[in-house]
């Protein structure tokens, strides 16, 4: 009988025990959630400081590097659905080399989300320019390559030139330039 | 009663979109007249989220101090640029600063489309940071 007694009298310790716990555990999960929330509002105040620097950056390039009355942007984006998978463009700037690409499986859904990747960014002089670009790609188990080149002229602002890499199998041209 | 009935639809919507939202790709699909706002669709599309809204806050930074806006081919978006941003900004895990841009856009002189639109996104933040009672206020904008 005693040692029951004690049995009785030991659970009973070890309830109020942790029932004495219990605020104690609750005080320190609220500390934990504060700390957690001041600790997400510094990672967000750290990321606003890395984009007011980066957007600074582009900035700065965009005005040293390339100055608005040089600059020539180009532009891939795609059009249409059909057969056509996009596997590499390369272009040429005057007969020159100036960007050769290719496409990760992840580029080229961002391409048929509706974006537009900025292939090239550079400098050349105004007056008239030509571009050549190479599309190379598949049609189901056929390879596929086209070339095309476009002549434009380029003016004191910036200019921007966009390929359009149509995959309608209606269109006759694949390769489209607008400006 | 249909209006709190419906409140409480878009509440319980919310409740399972916003689990959903961090890993959602941008939700515009629509092609960008402007090629950098389109620039910005494809880093974003990729998951490159700092890349994409750094391009869009340099554009938005540079049309809003051009002399003529209306040259610029942003001026037919720049409201979804705006969203953009905010929808950017949210997959990034910066809420505090999406809902600002949000809420910016919301209190604009803009037209009621855009603001029931803003007034969703409004509430969507508020119900990722499980706020509900701000996120039925901010429904009952719409």
């Amino acid at each position: 009988m005693p040692v029951i007694a004690n049995m009785n009298s030991f659970h009973q310790l070890l309830v109020a025990a942790a029932l004495a716990a219990l605020p104690c555990a609750a005080l320190a999960q609220q500390v934990s959630k504060e700390q957690i929330k001041g600790l997400d509002e510094q990672v967000q105040d750290i990321k606003k400081d890395v984009l007011a620097i980066s957007s600074e950056l582009q900035l700065l390039e965009e005005k040293l590097l390339y100055p608005s009355n040089t600059q020539l942007s180009l532009f891939v984006s795609l059009k249409g659905n059909g057969k056509l998978r996009l596997d590499a463009v390369r272009l040429k700037l005057d007969g020159q080399d100036a960007a050769h690409h290719i496409y990760t499986f992840k580029e080229l859904e961002a391409l048929q989300g509706g974006g537009v990747q900025r292939i090239h960014t550079g400098n050349i002089r105004t007056g008239e320019h030509s571009v050549e670009v190479a599309v190379i790609g598949k049609t189901g188990d056929t390879d596929f390559q086209q070339v095309a080149t476009y002549k434009f002229k380029k003016a004191v602002e910036p200019k921007l030139l966009e390929i359009v890499v149509d995959r309608s199998e209606s269109s006759g041209k694949v390769i489209q330039f607008k400006e | 009663m249909t209006v709190v009935i419906r409140r409480y639809l878009c509440l319980v919507g919310l409740f399972f979109i916003s689990p959903l939202v961090f890993s959602a790709p941008p939700a515009e699909k629509a092609r960008a007249r402007d090629l950098y706002l389109g620039e910005a669709y494809y880093q974003a599309a990729q998951g490159n989220y700092l890349d994409a809204i750094s391009r869009l806050d340099t554009e938005l930074w540079q049309f809003y101090r051009l002399d003529d806006p209306k040259l610029d081919p942003l001026h037919y978006q720049v409201n979804q640029a705006n969203f953009s941003v905010g929808d950017f900004e949210l997959s990034y895990r910066m809420h505090q600063r999406a809902g600002r841009a949000i809420k910016a856009v919301l209190e604009g002189n803009v037209d009621e489309p855009i603001r029931n639109e803003a007034a969703w996104r409004v509430a969507r933040i508020f119900m990722q940071k499980g706020d509900a009672t701000s996120a039925v206020a901010a429904i009952e904008r719409i």
